[in-house]
C-alpha cells in the first residue's frame, strides 16, 4: 500500500501541469480584468458592508456612540444568545456529519448496484419540495391532534417539545440527502477504477479498500459536500419560523431567530457583535479544516 | 438622451475652443486625456445624481413635452399635448401669433377632424372660439373618398381637405393645420413621434454593422496575408501588403503590422515600431474602439464626429510626444525625418476603424513635424492646475442629471363654513354657479349658492312628513339643481317619491322595492338604476323613459345631456349614449380601467367612492386617490389633486358631490364628503408644489384617530405637507414583523419617520435606544385645567416621558349595583361569576369564546403582568389565567351558530379592534347589545367605555342596572389609545411638536370622531354638551327569542355625566403592556382555556418564551 500510494504521488507530480507563474505582466493584466468585476462586487455587497459591521460592534446602535468592546461582552452575558448559539452548534456537530456518513453510505450502496443508478435523482425531491409545504407537513404529522399523536395515543405537542430539535434534523437529514447523495456519486465516479483493481489484487479487502483507496480520492467532493451541507443547514431557519414563529421551541431557537429579533427591536449593535464573532468563528473552523486538507495532501 | 447630448456639445464645444487656447501650453498627453470626459459623458447610460449646476437647469428646454400616446386603434389620434418654447407664442402660418385661447380652440377642433369612428365622414364643426376661422373662412367640402379605409386614415393618404384663407385666398392642407395646431416645429413633432428614435436604431445598426464588417474584414484580409518579423515590447510584429502605412491592430490581442517596405529599411522600422509600442503603451487600440463606438451611437451628431477626429489627432500628437520622449531630442529630428518620407497619400484608416496608425495625411503632418521640432511641452503646475480647474468646471456643469426644478403652484385646501351644520349631506347639484346641497336630516333646509359656493342661503328642504323622527327613512336621495328631490324612502316598504321644484310629489312606482337603487342627477334629469334596468325620470312630471336592461347595480352614476356614465367596481365603466338611446358605440377603455380600481361598493346610502363630474369632452373623476382629469377616449388620465395630499384621500369617507367652478390660473373644485366637510380646492400660483416643510407620521396599522388629525392638520397648516403612512398597507403577505423590520430599516439608515404611532412598536426597545424624544417639556407646558395629566403621564418609562395618548377608554363592568360595587380583583370577580353561576342564570358575562374573555379581563390586568422597567410578573399571569379560566368555565356558553348575530363596530381602526375582537366586541355598548339579543339571562356584561358616549346611559342603565370600573389586576386603569412620539433624530422637530399639540389640543378632539375619551380635558367637557341636531333615538332591539327590548336612547342626565366624570377622574394610571407579552399571555392562555394545557403547562410556556424575548 505505501508503495502504491508513493507510486501514486509520482504518477501526480509528473502528470501536474506547470503551476501558471503569474510573472507574466500581461497575464496578470489580463487575470485582473476578469477578477476584477467579481471582485467590485464582493467588495462593495461583502466586505465593505461587513467592514461597516465591524465598525458598528463598537458602538451603539442608533446612536453610534464608541462603547469599546462592550457589545462583544453584552452578547456573552446574553443568556438568549448563548441558547442560540449552543442550539446552532448542536445542530450542525450533530447534522453535517450525519448527513455526510449517511450520504455516504447510500452513495456507496448505490455505487455498487448499477440498478439503483437511475433512481438516484428521487432523492433529489425533497430539495424542490417548499418550505410552506414542509411546514404544513410538519404539523400534520406532529402537532397535539396530528398523526403521530393518533399513532401513538398521546397528546403531546411534539413542535413545542424537546423532540422539536430532532424533528427539525431529520428534516434537514431528508431534504439535504439527496444533493449530497449526488455529490457522493459523482465523486466514487471520479475514483480511478485501476486503483481499486491494483488494491484487489494486492489483498485489499473492500474495507481496506475504502479506507486506503476511495476515501482518499473523495477528499475533494468531501470538502464540497462540508462546505454545502454547512450552508444547507442554516437554511432551515425558514421551516423553524414559519412553525415557531420568532420564538419558537427553545431547542430550536438558533442565530438567525436572535439576528432576527435583535433587527426587529433596533439591537443592531449586538447584531453586529454576534455577526462578527460568527464569522470569525466559522471563518475560523474553514481555515483549519483548510490547513487538515492541505496537510493531508 | 436630449440632455446627454446637449450637455456633450456643450463639452465638446468647450473643450475645441480650450484646445485651441492652451494647445502650445500643455503636454499632448494632458490634452489628449482631456477628451475622456467626453467619452464619459456620452457612454453615461444613466444618471446617478443630480446636479444643481448642470446647464440644463439654465437652459430652457427645446420640448417639454409629455408622452406621445400611442395612436389609437382607428390610426389617426396623432397629437399630443406638448408645451414648447415656454414662453413664446405659437405662429399661425401666416405669422401672426396665435393666443392661447385660439390654440385651446384649436385643440378643440382636432377632436371634430379627426374624431371618427372607422367608416364614417370626417366632420367639420364650427368652434364659438375657434378665430381662426374667421380668418380661413369654412373648410372646404370634403367629398367622399373611394377608399373608405384611407378616408379613415389621413395620414395615410396625404392631404384630405383644404381651409381656404378667404381673405387671403392661401390654400392650407390638413397638414399644414395639422403643424398650426400642434403649435410646435416640425422637428419637434417628428421627434415625440417616435421617428427619430427609430431612425436613430437603424442608424445606429447600419453604422454599427459597417464598422464591424469594416474591422473584420481588414482584419481578415491582413491575417491571411502577413509575414510573422518576431515579438517586440510584448506584441507580435507582421509585416503585410495590405497596409500602406504601419498600424496597431486588435483590441484583445493586438499586434504590431508593418509594411513590407517598412520592414526592410531599418531606421524605419524603428521608428514605427516605436511609435506603434507608444500607442500600445497609451491604449490607443482601445480608445479607438471607445471612439468608434461614440460614434456609432452618436451618428447623428457632428459635434461628437469633430470630437473623434480631434481625438485622433490628438492621438497621434501625443504618441508622437510619447516617442520624443523615449527617444530624445536628438533622435527626434530623425523621427520626423521618417515621418516625412513615409507620409501617406492614401486613405487615413478613419475614425471607424479600431487601429492606430503611423503616418499621416499631409495636412496633419504640418503640425505633427512642427510639435515634434517644438520639443516636447512641459505642462507647468499652474497652467496644469488651470486645466484641471476648467475640465472639473466643465464636468460639474455638464455631468450628473439636470436637478429638479422647483414647482410652482398647488391647489390650496379650505373649508367652506356652511350656515347649517348638519352631520350629512345626501345629494349635491350644480348648475354653473348655482350649487345645492340637501340633507335627508329631519328638519334640514337644502342650501343654494348662486355664487359658486362663497356663500349659501338656506332654503326649504325636503318636506317634513320625509324626515320623520326615525333615522333613515329616507334611505338615499338626489336633488335637482333647479330644485327638487328624487328619493327612496321607507314607509313600511321601499317607496320612490319624486318631489318636483314647484312642490308636487308623485310616487314612482318602476323604482319601488326592496332593491338597493342607484340615482343620479345630470343633464336636467334623474338617472335609476333598480334591479335590471335603468330609467330616466323627468323632474317636473316624474315620467319614466325605460333606457337599458342592466342586470348589475352600478355604484355610481352620473351624467350630462350626451351622455349617461355607469361605473361597476371591478368591471369599469360604461357609456350610454342619450342622443341615440343605446349604448355608445365606442367606449372609453383606458377611463373604464382606471376606474374600475379605484370603484367599490359603499356602506350606507350616501356618498359614493367615486365621483364622475362630465364637462364638455372629458370627465373629472373624484377617487380615494385623487382628482383626475380625462379627455373622452383619450389616452391619459391627469392627476389634478393628488389624494394623499389632502383630505381627498383619506380614511374611508364617501363623497357626496363634485362642482367645477372656473378659477382665475385653473378650475376650482367643490368636494362634499359624507360626513358634512365642505371644502374648496383653489389654485395658488405663488406657493411651492410641495410645501417646503413636511412631517412623516407613521403607524404599523391604519389608525383611524390619526388619520383624522392628519387630515385636520393639513387643514390648519396647508404650508406643512404631511404624509401618513402605514406599515402593514394591504400588501400580500405583509406581516407586523415585516412592517417593524422596514421601520427599523429606515431607522438605521436616518431616515426613520418624524411621528410614530407607538400602539404596535415595541416601545421599551425604542425608547432604550434613544429613538424616541422625550417630551417632557412638551408634558409642562400642559396643565391640569386642560389635560387629563395623570393619563398623559402615566405612560412615562423611567425619568422620561416619551409617548402620549390621543384617547382612552375605561373598562367597566355592568350588572346589578349592589352586586358589582364594590369589587375590585379579579379574584373578586371571580367569585361573583361563580356565585351568578350557581345561581343557574346562564351565562354570566356574555362571551362566547376563549378569545374574547380573555380580552374583556386583560382590559382591566394587563398592565400588571410586565413592569415599564421590563420585569415579569409571573404570579400576577397564573393568577389571571386562573381566574379566566374559572369565569370561561362558568360561562354556560353560547352556540358558535349564533355568534352571526353579533353587531360590533368594525370601523374603528385602532389597537381597541386589534385587540379586542374584529367586530369591536369590546366595547360596551356592543356587548350590551349582544347581551340584550342572545344573553338575555347574562347578569353582567363587560367591556370598555369611550368614544361614542351618547347612548351609554341608556344601555348601562336599562332596568335599573348600574356599571362601574371592571374589576382586574390593575384596577381603576384605563387603556390609552393611539400613543403618539416623535423620533429624536427627525429632523422637521418643530413640525413634530406642532402636530403632537395639535393631536392632543381641544380644536382636534372636541371636532373629532375619537375611538376613545379624549386625553384633552375641555374637549372632554365639550363633547358632554348635546348638539343642536341631536335627535332622540329609541332602540328597537330583537332578541333570538322572539321578544322586544325597547331602550330610550337620550342624551345623558347631568347626573350620568358626573358619574362617568368621577370615574375618569379617578383614573391614575394606565393599563400598558408590551405586545409581545400581551400576545404569548393570551395565545398561551386560549390553549389553556381550551384544556389542551393545564394552567401551570400554560405558565411554563409562557415563562419560556418571554425568558427569551426579555433576555434578548
Amino acid at each position: 500500500m505505501e508503495k502504491l500510494r508513493w507510486a501514486e504521488k509520482r504518477e501526480q507530480k509528473k502528470n501536474r501541469k506547470p503551476a501558471i507563474s503569474g510573472r507574466n505582466r500581461k497575464q496578470r493584466q489580463a487575470a485582473a480584468c476578469f477578477l476584477l468585476p467579481g471582485l467590485a462586487g464582493v467588495s462593495i455587497f461583502v466586505l465593505i458592508p461587513f467592514g461597516n459591521v465591524f465598525v458598528s460592534s463598537f458602538r451603539t446602535s442608533l446612536t453610534r456612540q464608541f462603547v469599546g468592546i462592550s457589545n462583544y461582552l453584552s452578547i456573552f452575558r446574553n443568556t438568549a444568545f448563548r441558547l442560540a448559539a449552543g442550539n446552532t452548534v448542536r445542530f450542525i456537530a450533530l447534522g453535517v456529519p450525519l448527513l455526510l456518513v449517511i450520504s455516504l453510505l447510500l452513495a456507496l450502496m448505490i455505487n455498487a448496484s448499477p440498478k439503483w443508478d437511475k433512481y438516484k435523482y428521487l432523492y433529489l425531491l425533497p430539495m424542490a419540495i417548499p418550505a410552506a409545504t414542509m411546514v404544513l407537513v410538519w404539523r400534520i404529522l406532529f402537532a397535539r391532534q396530528g398523526f403521530l399523536n393518533r399513532l401513538l395515543e398521546t397528546h403531546v405537542d411534539f413542535l413545542g417539545e424537546g423532540s422539536a430539535f430532532y424533528i427539525v434534523l431529520g428534516s434537514y437529514l431528508w431534504k439535504n440527502l439527496g444533493y449530497t447523495l449526488v455529490l457522493w456519486l459523482a465523486g466514487l465516479k471520479a475514483v480511478p477504477g485501476d486503483m481499486l483493481d491494483a488494491a484487489r489484487v494486492d489483498g485489499a479487502g473492500k474495507l481496506v479498500s475504502f479506507l486506503r483507496v476511495t476515501l482518499p480520492n473523495l477528499k475533494g467532493s468531501m470538502y464540497t459536500i462540508l462546505v454545502v451541507s454547512l450552508l444547507n443547514s442554516f437554511k432551515i431557519f425558514r421551516e423553524v419560523y414559519l412553525v415557531g414563529g420568532a420564538y419558537p421551541q427553545e431547542g430550536i431557537y438558533m442565530l438567525q431567530h436572535i439576528f432576527n429579533n435583535w433587527y426587529t427591536n433596533l439591537d443592531f449593535d449586538k447584531m453586529a457583535a454576534g455577526a462578527v464573532m460568527s464569522a470569525v468563528v466559522l471563518g475560523g473552523i474553514s481555515l483549519i479544516l483548510q490547513r487538515l486538507w492541505d496537510r493531508e495532501d | 438622451m436630449l440632455e446627454i447630448i446637449v450637455t456633450s456639445s456643450i463639452l465638446i464645444g468647450a473643450l475645441v475652443l480650450l484646445r485651441r487656447l492652451w494647445e502650445n501650453r500643455i503636454s499632448r498627453r494632458l490634452q489628449y486625456a482631456l477628451w475622456l470626459l467626453v467619452a464619459l459623458r456620452l457612454l453615461a447610460p444613466v444618471t446617478v445624481f443630480s446636479n444643481p449646476l448642470n446647464v440644463m437647469n439654465f437652459l430652457q428646454p427645446v420640448v417639454a413635452a409629455r408622452e406621445v400616446p400611442e395612436r389609437s386603434e382607428d390610426g389617426y389620434r396623432i397629437f399630443y399635448r406638448a408645451e414648447t418654447f415656454r414662453g413664446e407664442k405659437e405662429t399661425g402660418p401666416d405669422g401672426s401669433s396665435l393666443t392661447e385661447e385660439e390654440i385651446a380652440g384649436l385643440w378643440a377642433r382636432e377632436e371634430d377632424i379627426f374624431a371618427q369612428d372607422q367608416g364614417e365622414q370626417v366632420k367639420l364643426e364650427d368652434q364659438a372660439n375657434l378665430e381662426l376661422s374667421k380668418n380661413y373662412g369654412e373648410p372646404a367640402d370634403l367629398g367622399t373618398s373611394e377608399n373608405d379605409e384611407e378616408q379613415a386614415r389621413p395620414e395615410a393618404s396625404g392631404d384630405y381637405g383644404k381651409w381656404e384663407n378667404q381673405e387671403e385666398k392661401e390654400i392650407l392642407s390638413l397638414k399644414e393645420m395639422e403643424y398650426l395646431l400642434e403649435g410646435g416645429s416640425l422637428i419637434n413633432r417628428f421627434f415625440i413621434k417616435g421617428y427619430a428614435r427609430y431612425t436613430w436604431y437603424l442608424g445606429m445598426a447600419a453604422l454599427g454593422s459597417w464598422m464591424l464588417g469594416c474591422n473584420l474584414i481588414f482584419r481578415r484580409k491582413i491575417s491571411k496575408n502577413r509575414t510573422f518579423l518576431g515579438r517586440e515590447g510584448g506584441l507580435s510584429v507582421y509585416s503585410t501588403d495590405e497596409i500602406t502605412s504601419p498600424c496597431l491592430l486588435g483590441i484583445l490581442r493586438p499586434a504590431i503590422y508593418l509594411t513590407k517596405g517598412t520592414a526592410r529599411n531599418l531606421r524605419h522600422r524603428e521608428h514605427a515600431l516605436l511609435h506603434e509600442l507608444t500607442h500600445y503603451r497609451h491604449k490607443d487600440h482601445l480608445w479607438a474602439f471607445v471612439r468608434s463606438l461614440c460614434l456609432v451611437i452618436y451618428w447623428f451628431d457632428p459635434l461628437v464626429w469633430l470630437a473623434a477626429y480631434f481625438s485622433a489627432r490628438d492621438c497621434e500628437t501625443a504618441c508622437d510626444e510619447g516617442v520624443t520622449y523615449r527617444i530624445g531630442e536628438e533622435q527626434s529630428r530623425e523621427y520626423g525625418c521618417t515621418l516625412i518620407e513615409m507620409a501617406s497619400s492614401g486613405k487615413s484608416l478613419g475614425l471607424l476603424r479600431c487601429a492606430t496608425g503611423f503616418s499621416a495625411r499631409k495636412r496633419e503632418l504640418r503640425e505633427r513635424i512642427s510639435r515634434i521640432a517644438g520639443g516636447r511641452k512641459r505642462t507647468g503646475l499652474l497652467v496644469t492646475a488651470l486645466v484641471i480647474a476648467c475640465g472639473t468646471a466643465l464636468a460639474a456643469c455638464t455631468f450628473g442629471g439636470a436637478g429638479e426644478e422647483n414647482q410652482m403652484g398647488r391647489y390650496v385646501e379650505t373649508a367652506v363654513e356652511l350656515p347649517l351644520a348638519v352631520t350629512s349631506y345626501a345629494s349635491m347639484a350644480q348648475e354653473g354657479k348655482i350649487i345645492r346641497l340637501a340633507s335627508a336630516d329631519a328638519g334640514c333646509a337644502d342650501l343654494i349658492s348662486e355664487d359658486g359656493g362663497v356663500s349659501f342661503q338656506m332654503e326649504a328642504g325636503l318636506p317634513a312628513a320625509y324626515t320623520l323622527a326615525k333615522r333613515q327613512s329616507v334611505y338615499s336621495m338626489e336633488a335637482a339643481s333647479q330644485g327638487g328631490w328624487l328619493l327612496r324612502t321607507y314607509e313600511g316598504e321601499m317607496k320612490c317619491i319624486l318631489i318636483s321644484a314647484g312642490g308636487q310629489t308623485a310616487e314612482i312606482t318602476e323604482l319601488a322595492g326592496n332593491v338597493g337603487a342607484s340615482i343620479c342627477y345630470g343633464g336636467g334629469y334623474f338617472y335609476a338604476w333598480r334591479e335590471d334596468e335603468i330609467l330616466r325620470v323627468d323632474p317636473e312630471t316624474g315620467e319614466t323613459v325605460f333606457l337599458m336592461e342592466q342586470s348589475s347595480m352600478p355604484c355610481h352614476m352620473a351624467a350630462d345631456k350626451e351622455r349617461l356614465y355607469i361605473l361597476y367596481p371591478g368591471e369599469g365603466l360604461r357609456i350610454y349614449d342619450l342622443g341615440k338611446g343605446e349604448m355608445a358605440a365606442r367606449q372609453d377603455e383606458v377611463l373604464s380601467e382606471f376606474l374600475a380600481g379605484e370603484a367599490q361598493y359603499t356602506q350606507g346610502p350616501a356618498g359614493s367612492s367615486v365621483v364622475l363630474y362630465p364637462l364638455e369632452d372629458g370627465v373629472y373623476a373624484l377617487t380615494r386617490s385623487g382628482l383626475y382629469w380625462h379627455s373622452l377616449y383619450g389616452e391619459e388620465v391627469e392627476l389634478v389633486i393628488d389624494g394623499s395630499m389632502y383630505r381627498i384621500g383619506g380614511g374611508s369617507g364617501n363623497y357626496i358631490g363634485l362642482a367645477v367652478l372656473e378659477g382665475e390660473e385653473r378650475p376650482e373644485f367643490l368636494i362634499c364628503y359624507a360626513d358634512g366637510k365642505f371644502m374648496r380646492y383653489a389654485w395658488d400660483g405663488d406657493i411651492p408644489a410641495v410645501p417646503e416643510k413636511s412631517l412623516r407620521v407613521y403607524s404599523v396599522y391604519e389608525d383611524s384617530q390619526v388619520r383624522q388629525g392628519v387630515i385636520a392638520f393639513r387643514e390648519k397648516y396647508p404650508e406643512i405637507s404631511v404624509k401618513y403612512e402605514v406599515g402593514i398597507n394591504g400588501s400580500y403577505g405583509m406581516t407586523q414583523e415585516d412592517a417593524l423590520k422596514n421601520l427599523a430599516t429606515e431607522l438605521a439608515a436616518g431616515r426613520g419617520p418624524d411621528i410614530l404611532v407607538m400602539d404596535n412598536i415595541p416601545y421599551g426597545s425604542y425608547v432604550e435606544k434613544g429613538v424616541l424624544m422625550d417630551l417632557g417639556e412638551l408634558r409642562q407646558g400642559m396643565s391640569d385645567e386642560e389635560y387629563f395629566t395623570s393619563i398623559i403621564g402615566g405612560t412615562g418609562m423611567g425619568d422620561g416621558l416619551y409617548m402620549m395618548p390621543v384617547s382612552f377608554v375605561i373598562p367597566v363592568l355592568a350588572g346589578a349595583p349592589e352586586e358589582i360595587q364594590g369589587i375590585e380583583s379579579l379574584t373578586e370577580l371571580g367569585d361573583l361569576m361563580e356565585k351568578a353561576g350557581n345561581a343557574g342564570t346562564g351565562a354570566v358575562i356574555g362571551v362566547v369564546n376563549e378569545e374574547e374573555i380573555l380580552g374583556l379581563l386583560a382590559q382591566s390586568s394587563m398592565g400588571a403582568w410586565i413592569s415599564q422597567e421590563g420585569e415579569l410578573n409571573p404570579e400576577a399571569i397564573e393568577e389571571f389565567l386562573t381566574q379566566a379560566k374559572r369565569i370561561f368555565e362558568l360561562q354556560k356558553g353560547v352556540p358558535e351558530e349564533l355568534r352571526h348575530l353579533f353587531v360590533g363596530r368594525p370601523q374603528d381602526e385602532t389597537i381597541l379592534k386589534r385587540r379586542f375582537g374584529e367586530l369591536g366586541i369590546g366595547e360596551i355598548t356592543i356587548a350590551a347589545y349582544n347581551r340584550f339579543t342572545i344573553f338575555p339571562e347574562s347578569p353582567f356584561y363587560g367591556g370598555y367605555l369611550g368614544g361614542k358616549t351618547d347612548d351609554f346611559n341608556g344601555y348601562l342603565n336599562y332596568e335599573g342596572s348600574s356599571w362601574s370600573m371592571l374589576p382586574g389586576q390593575n384596577y381603576g386603569a384605563c387603556m390609552p389609545v393611539s400613543l403618539l412620539a416623535v423620533n429624536a433624530s427627525a429632523e422637521a422637530k418643530e413640525e413634530s411638536r406642532l402636530f403632537m399639540e395639535y393631536m392632543l389640543s381641544e380644536e382636534f378632539q372636541k371636532e373629532s370622531e375619537l375611538a376613545g375619551f379624549p386625553v384633552n380635558r375641555k374637549a372632554y367637557f365639550g363633547k358632554q354638551k348635546k348638539p343642536e341636531m341631536y335627535r332622540e333615538s329609541p332602540q328597537t332591539i330583537w332578541r333570538e327569542d322572539g321578544g322586544i327590548i325597547e331602550i330610550e336612547v337620550s342624551w345623558p342626565t347631568e347626573e350620568e355625566w358626573k358619574e362617568l366624570d368621577r370615574a375618569i377622574e379617578s383614573v391614575k394610571k394606565v393599563n400598558l403592556c408590551d405586545n409581545k407579552v400581551y400576545e404569548i399571555v393570551i395565545s398561551q392562555g386560549r390553549k389553556i382555556l381550551e384544556e389542551n394545557l393545564s394552567v401551570e403547562e400554560g405558565m411554563e410556556e409562557i415563562e419560556k418564551q418571554l425568558k427569551l424575548y426579555l433576555s434578548e
